[in-house]
């Protein structure tokens, strides 16, 4: 707390450098008018020296306020607000005792009271000026006027002075909740967003691979180039591009254009029949034009027929692309899950950009597959309702509804002790009224219960009974008025019951009270000094309460614009984070693929590789199951290892070969990196199998063991994969191949048994004729026969 | 032979009679009752299709009765996983073959059961090697080793050549973890039959048991 009041402040956040702003303006601006307006009613009201005072320290005043508002050096600033406000303190030397007249009390107040407005940045700033006009109107006061009266106003001006404290530290403290919170919120969205993105653009990447290299390289590794291979290398090309193109797609494109500039798959004859334009957002049209291209390649593969018909248009708002063939057709519900160009190239990455495809088929009725997408322009996204710009709003409002109570509070009990002293029961019941009030609003604030509708009349008509009760005790007497309890608080009063009501109803309320106040003067047939004396009351004492008032009515309206500001700052740090997650991944991604897939396509791209080579498809066949293998590691499935390595089995079988599955024991937890590399591993030996391979996994509690063995060899694989906690061997021997590959490395085996426990052992085969290679190079060895 | 698919039986029935030294189906019929009647009652070895199915209860009782009766049961069946066939060895059965590993097993498997000799073929190995019951037997790291590889090879001079001992050691090590198997839980005549036939032929000792 000491700190808060007295020590320097870091570099605020949004809401609190908003707060800042509007202090300062509010401040210099309220103190401008009303010193302005003291001035002129004080030069009306007195006469001779006073008067001149007046006249020169005011528009002195005046002047340099002019000066601040325009701009001025920190350090001149301050030496300035200092200086002044110490003569204003002292200007009672000219005045007179302060119960002559009030100008110089009202002046010095503003001046000790605003300081902290005026330099919110910088409390000892504010607290300097603050003690140059009490110290220089105590000094004042105590040389002209009675002792005790002259201790008791300063005494007053330094409780006002650090309440005005006080409320500064609680509207900051406010602001600051507000950016913190504001700032975890930001973050916790910042974070939603880069994980939706980085899910979307790993879907769009698999995807995109699924359609491109995957396929490619399935197609060639089941010789489907044997024939005629005059497509590979363009196809190859499209492929690379693909691969290497990342995946931020924006803006509108044609659709039209795109369907008839694309390339099918050769073997489909299309029928296109295309009526553009079609403008779409591109990333719908990037999902549906992949979408055909992997239906046409469906078609080719597996409708029976090589003729389908393309159509596209637009219909109102929506843009449509049908394909049609006439093939054998399917049923869609029976589609194995491995089958997954369906569920996920055409309708998972439409759903993705906001278009929708829908499969009609049926066994022995062809297929048609439809998409449809919102023309661009037509589909607007909704935002969101930002509910930044009210979560702000309440938040400050009830922050600033807290300070401006601490003020009502500590006047209320102020104004109890100046009732004792001067006794009457119509000001006793008017305090009683006002402190019911006051509990009212107490018991709103803890209980964050708002005070609105019926509830708020009756705490005006309390306010306004006070008023009328308390008259026959209000002196007649401006000086005495001007420093009666009553006059301060009731505005207090007002401003906390109606914060949350436009400001011109404040500013009524506000005004009808200080009408009230110099009507009570008038009635009793007051001069025209006189009442320019009583209007220094309300201007100097409820000016500045309005003033207060707008300047928290300005910060809450504010509020929306700054919520914007806040918005837009943190959208485009988001999208920053975002593209550099989504580049960290693409880049990671494209290295993975570096390694087999670029090369492999490069090749067949510039022919320097023969499709037809056994070589050559075996590896188009492993790395199309390593890529299977990565689209089954988004499948949901009880056993992990097992789905994923059906899923490379799988090419192996479209290969031709047959693959004996046994699998032993219970799944194991098994990081994804190590489930890569174990089935890559055996995958490696199966994909050089003629005719036929054997897969094991063995899981005991704590290891699991794939293997591969296959007796007809065709050569040998690549070099095996590597992975720090998996042991891979893999022995040749004549034709047979034979890989295993253990996670967790076994630790190595302890020295042979005694020969007490040997089995009898026939004579040793001579010499091993086993090459053994072995990968990670851990613990690996083998213990030779006991 | 007990199996309730005709063809299955005539395959085997084909098998047997080409095997050295040939084989004679004594009795063949879908339900255990043939293995307790005659001719079925003087059968060598029974070879059970075990039908774990909602409709076949009984068929671990079956196998039970008949281990207990001193019967040699050599379980043939399309089930794979190895709780199924530790179960099975567990009451009494002489081995534990699946379909897939087809006739050379079933053939060898059949001579080994009528001498009381131990059968691993690699689908029971595999059961073995995943075998993490309380009460499994000690093995040693050898016969654990020997397990897996059969297990995933299918082949004894592969696993030879990759260990480098001969393959028939490679058969004393499967035979080894055969016995020490029939040597724990519950008690059949058929087990006490492998064990003492073990001891006799020096596969393994009283000591090491």
């Amino acid at each position: 707390m000491w700190r808060a009041l007295v020590g320097d402040i870091r570099s605020p956040g949004s809401s609190e450098s908003r707060l800042f702003a509007v202090a300062v303006r509010f401040g210099l601006l309220a103190k401008l008018v009303t010193v302005g307006l003291c001035t002129v009613l004080g030069v009306v009201a007195t006469t001779g020296s006073a008067r001149t005072a007046i006249a020169v320290i005011g528009s002195s005043l005046v002047v340099w306020l002019l000066l601040r508002l325009r701009g001025l050096p920190d350090a001149i600033a301050l030496c300035g607000d200092v200086a002044l406000a110490a003569l204003v303190g002292l200007s009672a030397f000219w005045l007179g005792p302060p119960t002559v007249i009030s100008w110089g009390a009202r002046v010095a107040f503003l001046c000790a009271v605003v300081a902290h407005y005026d330099w919110p940045r910088s409390a000892r700033a504010a607290w300097a000026v603050s003690f140059a006009a009490i110290g220089g109107y105590a000094a004042g006061t105590v040389a002209v006027g009675p002792l005790p009266e002259a201790l008791g106003l300063t005494a007053l001006l330094t409780i006002h002075t650090a309440l005005a404290r006080v409320v500064f530290v609680v509207l900051r403290a406010t602001a600051r909740a507000v950016d913190h919170a504001h700032e975890r919120i930001a973050e916790q969205q910042r974070q939603a967003a880069v994980a939706t993105a980085r899910r979307l653009a790993e879907r769009e990447a698999l995807a995109t691979l699924h359609d491109t290299a995957c396929t490619t390289l399935m197609m060639v590794s089941t010789g489907a180039a044997q024939s005629d291979a005059s497509w590979l290398p363009a196809r190859a090309r499209r492929d690379l591009d693909a691969l290497r193109r990342r995946t931020e797609i924006t803006g509108v494109v044609d659709l039209a254009d795109m369907l008839h500039e694309a390339e099918f798959d050769h073997r489909v004859r299309l029928a296109a029949g295309i009526s553009g334009p079609l403008p779409t957002s591109a990333r719908a049209a990037s999902a549906i034009l992949y979408g055909v291209r992997e239906a046409v390649v469906n078609v080719a593969q597996h409708a029976g027929t090589d003729v389908a018909r393309l159509r596209a248009g637009r219909t109102g708002d929506t843009v449509w692309v049908e394909l049609v063939d006439n093939g054998r057709g399917f049923d869609p519900a029976q589609l194995p899950a491995r089958h997954r160009g369906i569920a996920d190239s055409i309708q998972g990455r439409c759903a993705m950009a906001g278009a929708t495809a829908t499969v009609r088929s049926a066994p022995g009725r062809g297929t048609t597959i439809r998409w449809e997408v919102d023309a661009a322009g037509s589909d607007a996204p909704a935002r969101p309702p930002n509910n930044l710009a009210r979560f702000i709003k309440e938040r400050m409002f009830d922050g600033y509804r807290a300070g401006l109570l601490c003020v009502v509070l500590t006047e209320l009990v102020v104004a109890c002790v100046k009732q004792i002293a001067d006794g009457g029961m119509g000001g006793f019941a008017a305090w009683a009224l006002l402190a019911v009030v006051g509990a009212g609003l107490s018991v709103s604030m803890v209980t964050g219960r708002p005070i609105a509708g019926p509830l708020r009349r009756l705490g005006l008509v309390a306010i306004g009974a006070a008023s009328v009760v308390i008259t026959p005790a209000v002196p007649d007497d401006p000086v005495l008025l001007g420093t009666h309890w009553y006059v301060g608080l009731v505005g207090w009063f007002v401003i906390v019951l109606l914060l949350d009501l436009p400001l011109p109803v404040i500013g009524v309320v506000l005004a009808a009270h200080a009408g009230w106040l110099m009507a009570l003067v008038a009635v009793h047939g007051g001069s025209a000094q006189d009442l320019a004396a009583v209007g220094l009351v309300p201007v100097g004492v409820t000016g500045f309460q309005f003033a207060v008032a707008a300047a928290l009515v300005l910060i809450r309206r504010s509020a929306t614009e700054a919520a914007q500001l806040a918005e837009r700052d943190e959208a485009m740090r988001r999208e920053a984070a975002v593209a550099a997650h989504t580049h960290a991944d693409h880049t990671r991604r494209y290295a993975e693929l570096s390694r087999e897939a670029v090369p492999l396509l490069t090749g067949l791209a510039d022919g320097t590789l023969d499709p037809n080579s056994e070589e050559t498809r075996t590896r188009c066949a492993i790395e199309a199951a390593r890529m299977r293998v990565l689209f089954a590691e988004r499948d949901a499935a009880d056993d992990t290892l097992i789905h994923e390595l059906r899923a490379a089995i799988d090419v192996a079988e479209r290969r031709g070969l047959t693959v004996h599955l046994a699998v032993r024991g219970k799944p194991l937890a098994i990081p994804r990196d190590v489930r890569r590399t174990l089935i890559q591993a055996v995958l490696n030996g199966v994909l050089t199998a003629r005719t036929s391979a054997r897969i094991t996994v063995l899981r005991t509690g704590t290891h699991v063991r794939l293997s591969s063995y296959c007796d007809d060899a065709v050569h040998t694989a690549g070099p095996p994969p590597s992975h720090p906690d998996v042991d891979i061997s893999t022995d040749t021997e004549g034709g047979a191949l034979w890989v295993q590959a253990t996670w967790p490395p076994t630790p190595a085996r302890p020295p042979a048994r005694t020969s007490t426990t040997a089995p009898p052992e026939t004579p040793e085969a001579p010499g091993r004729t086993a090459r053994t290679e072995t990968a990670a190079g851990r613990s690996a060895e083998r213990s030779l026969s006991p | 032979m007990i199996d309730d698919h005709p063809a299955v039986a005539a395959g085997i029935q084909a098998w047997y009679a080409a095997s050295d030294p040939p084989i004679r189906v004594v009795a063949s019929g879908s339900t255990a009752q043939t293995a307790w009647l005659p001719p079925g009652r003087d059968a060598d070895v029974v070879v059970l299709d075990l039908l774990l199915a909602p409709e076949h209860p009984e068929c671990y009782g079956d196998l039970r009765r008949l281990a207990d009766a001193g019967r040699r049961v050599i379980v043939y069946t399309m089930r794979e996983d190895e709780q199924v066939a530790l179960t099975c060895l567990e009451l009494g059965a002489f081995t534990f073959l699946t379909k897939a590993e087809g006739q050379q097993h079933l053939v060898d498997a059949t001579i080994a059961a009528a001498h009381d000799r131990p059968y691993i073929a690699p689908a029971l190995a595999g059961a073995f090697a995943a075998d993490t019951k309380s009460h499994r037997p000690q093995l040693s790291a050898r016969e654990q080793e020997v397990l897996i590889e059969w297990f995933q090879c299918e082949s004894k001079q592969a696993v030879a050549r990759r260990i480098g001992i001969t393959p028939n050691t490679v058969g004393t090590y499967l035979d080894r973890v055969r016995v020490k198997y029939a040597n724990v839980g519950r008690p059949a005549p058929t087990k006490a039959a492998l064990v003492v036939r073990a001891i006799q032929d020096g596969i393994i000792t009283l000591e090491e048991l």
